[in-house]
């Protein structure tokens, strides 16, 4: 994937992960929580769990976290922006993502 | 004596003051999205005018203990000035009313009001870190 963010929830919240960072998506049955979910196959090999993917976002109005609300950000967190009303948590590199 | 408005809030059993200049917005039963993973402080985030916006427990900020459930009212408040000036949500239990308190409130950080102890909020240095 190339461009844009891709929007995914997770923990019920939108985040969205530059989609140039993941290489496939692959549906996987979790026995702990016993759940069916979504993993995002990161191009450093990690994977990350999702609820759901939602879009491909090509045009986020970002505003980057300022230095007074990046210490209540997740690690990682790099900026938000809003989709159809909904705030979205942005991350910008595919090592941060497995913080998320 | 010259006077200042400000804005008076309930936090739990305290009181606040906000400076009213730097209130955009109160808004009761915001639509909050709870972040996991995010650090104490962080009620969740919100939409406000189409813009995302982080809404910060209040008395947290002021390093009080928050007991109960999350705030009822988000103050959409200015924090910082000059280019750090930014547009932040502030969760308080209840927002009072406007009030007049002496020009000399701010640089000591409190007042009494109606008799109370009150923490008078210096909207440009709340969330900054020491």
């Amino acid at each position: 994937m190339t461009g844009g963010f891709l929007i995914v929830r997770r923990g019920g919240v939108l985040w969205g992960l530059p989609a140039e960072h993941v290489s496939g998506i692959e549906r996987v049955e979790r026995v702990e929580p016993a759940v069916s979910g979504l993993d995002l196959l990161l191009t450093g090999g990690s994977r990350l769990a999702v609820e759901s993917v939602l879009t491909l976002a090509e045009d986020l109005a970002v505003q980057p976290l300022s230095a007074r609300l990046r210490r209540f950000l997740p690690a990682g967190s790099s900026g938000l922006a809003i989709l159809a009303g909904e705030p979205i948590v942005l991350m910008m590199r595919e090592d941060d993502a497995s913080h998320v | 004596m010259s006077t200042t408005p400000y804005l008076l809030v309930r936090l739990g059993e305290s009181l606040a003051a906000l400076p009213a200049s730097a209130v955009r917005r109160v808004v009761r039963g915001a639509r909050l999205h709870p972040l996991p993973g995010a650090g104490p402080g962080l009620v969740g985030l919100a939409e406000f005018a189409g813009e995302p916006l982080a809404v910060l427990d209040l008395a947290q900020l002021l390093g009080k203990e928050r007991r109960g459930a999350r705030p009822a009212v988000t103050v959409v408040t200015w924090l910082g000035s000059g280019s750090d000036r930014e547009l932040v949500g502030l969760g308080v239990d209840e927002a009072i009313e406007v009030t007049e308190l002496d020009a000399s409130a701010l640089a000591l950080g409190q007042a009494l009001v109606g008799g109370r102890p009150t923490v008078v909020v210096d909207t440009e240095r709340l969330g900054v870190e020491a």
